[in-house]
């Protein structure tokens, strides 16, 4: 049983990121790439968006740096003190996910690691996890 | 060349525009208000709702359960017959593509004269309880997030925008105070619109003093989710020639959107490309550069958004339109006033009507009416609206 607020969510998905969240429960983290120009996409594509190329599926290294972080006051899960925002992977894909961190620990540029985060029903998401030197 | 870039189009022209005072319209209907806004249209140039042969309408019910404001029903209860009845919906742009569409029908000769509608009462939605229904449709509306944010409980956009905000100060160093002055600013030229609805002087340490809402935008930097209407009258140029009205021209129109839904993550969240392209596009139709702009009107949803909206448009160079703020440069008497009417921030923000009312704005500068905000000699005009994230942008240029 998924979490009530997913319904349209769910249900509005389509095939690229049916094909995303597919993965990410299976436990990889990957998005579509252009066989032609091997541009990397966020959000995953039917066809390249730069050149109209046909797309592969492509795992992304589960590291990057802090673009943006925030935080909600009102929301239907991972409001304040939760912080919300994105990461900039390796391969320079942008993505949005939950950061396991405080507010005022974070800034732009920190390295973290990718996990996958199953604590909301029906769906497995992106965790942002800070790497200690 | 013509507004829209073909030469054997016609020209179309504002010709009346009307609206609510901007604020709290407990109990009322948005259709209410959309009538009330358009009784104000048509009385202003003494036009019988009867001699309109178009409708062209936003939906309502953004946020809150509420049946759509259906041309037909609109129709029905005006008595009216038409011959185009429009529905037009992308996101905070809804009303100034509605305006489109009219200008496009007149433009090819479909119709004459059209009346575009757009209405939101929300503002007691939490405080006036909400069913099961209500919170149903927060679910839905939340999926416009769409895939990848909306999983993570987003619910409005301002968390979005603040992602964007926190990027701008971190990518040209700046400070929180710089963008508390926009604000202020707005309230100044608030002060003088007897619509709006925040008009009260503020300081910068009042915007730095009020609620984080979503760090790093405070409460003061945000717009007010605001009940109101509004409405604008299009006809043909020569319609209203015909009719011995001082029409307020179209001469350019542009736009440009993204390949994103809402946050364009590969494009970055500072530079907003498309806020540029459909200006140019706008301006190159009309034979202008941004140099010969009177006075403008653009989105500005958030104090940091509207800064880069202006960096975006080509005005100042990026980094440096909270300097020119600073120094007056888009007040009331500087190079180029934005946003007279107080902007979203003072002003307020019905979205479903807000580029109605930007055009409303820049209409009453352009033909003399806008009184103590009065732009002098105001001839050249420019209204911009986005959608998403500033992933998508509207411009049209008017003239007298």
């Amino acid at each position: 049983m998924s979490d009530p607020a997913l319904k349209y969510v769910l249900r509005e998905m389509g095939a690229p990121a049916r094909e995303f969240y597919r993965r990410l429960e299976a436990g990889e983290l990957a998005t579509t790439r252009c066989e032609r120009c091997a541009r990397f996409h966020f959000p995953p594509r039917l066809l390249c968006p730069g050149c109209g190329g046909a797309i592969v599926w492509h795992p992304l290294r589960e590291r990057g740096i802090v673009y943006a972080f925030t935080q909600q006051e009102r929301g239907l899960r991972f409001t304040a003190p939760a912080v919300i925002g994105i990461v900039e992977l390796e391969e320079g894909v942008r993505v949005f996910g939950v950061f396991d961190a405080e507010y005022d620990s974070l800034a732009i540029g920190q390295p973290v690691v990718v996990h996958m985060r199953r604590d909301v029903p029906g769906i497995t998401l992106l965790g942002f996890r800070s790497v200690t030197h | 060349m013509t507004a829209f870039g073909s030469e054997r189009m016609r020209r179309c022209a504002i010709v009346a525009w009307g609206s609510t005072n901007i604020g709290r319209h407990p109990g009322r209907a948005p259709a209410e208000l959309g009538f009330e806004s358009l009784d104000r249209a048509l009385a202003s140039i003494e036009l019988d709702a009867g001699e309109l042969d178009g409708l062209f309408i936003v939906p309502q019910g953004y946020a809150r359960a509420q049946a759509p404001l259906r041309p037909q029903r609109v129709a029905e209860e005006l008595g009216l017959s038409t011959r185009a009845l429009v529905e037009v919906e992308c996101g905070g742009a809804s009303s100034l593509l509605a305006f489109k569409a009219a200008c496009q029908e007149i433009a090819t000769g479909q119709i004459e004269v059209a009346a575009v509608i757009g209405a939101q009462v929300e503002r007691r939605m939490y405080e006036l309880g909400m069913d099961e229904g209500d919170i149903d449709h927060v679910y839905l509306i939340a999926s416009m997030l769409g895939s990848y944010v909306a999983p993570y409980g987003v619910l409005t956009a301002v968390a979005c925008y603040a992602l964007s905000a926190q990027r701008y100060m971190h990518e040209y160093g700046i400070s929180a105070e710089e963008i508390a002055e926009l604000p202020v600013r707005l309230r100044r030229h608030a002060a003088l619109n007897p619509i709006a609805e925040l008009r009260d002087e503020i300081t910068v340490a009042d915007v730095l003093a009020s609620r984080v809402v979503s760090p790093p935008i405070h409460k003061l930097e945000s717009p007010p989710w605001s009940d109101g209407g509004a409405c604008v009258i299009v006809a043909s140029e020569t319609w209203a020639n015909g009719r011995g009205l001082d029409p307020v021209v179209l001469t350019g129109w542009g736009e440009a959107h993204d390949s994103s839904n809402f946050v364009a993550f590969e494009a970055g969240l500072t530079n907003f490309p498309w806020v540029r392209e459909s200006a140019q596009i706008a301006l190159e139709r009309a034979g202008r550069r941004l140099d010969d702009l009177d006075v403008a009107e653009v989105y500005g949803a958030f104090a940091a958004s509207e800064l880069m909206t202006y960096e975006a448009m080509g005005l100042f160079e990026h980094g440096e339109a909270p300097s020119a703020i600073a120094r007056g440069e888009t007040a009331l008497g500087g190079r180029i006033p934005i946003n007279t009417s107080g902007g979203r921030l003072a002003l307020g923000h019905p979205p479903q009507a807000t580029p109605l009312l930007e055009l409303q704005e820049v209409c009453e500068q352009l033909t003399g009416r806008a009184a103590a905000r009065q732009v002098e000699n105001a001839a050249i005009g420019l209204v911009q609206a986005e959608h998403g994230v500033m992933n998508g942008s509207a411009v049209a240029v008017l003239e007298v």
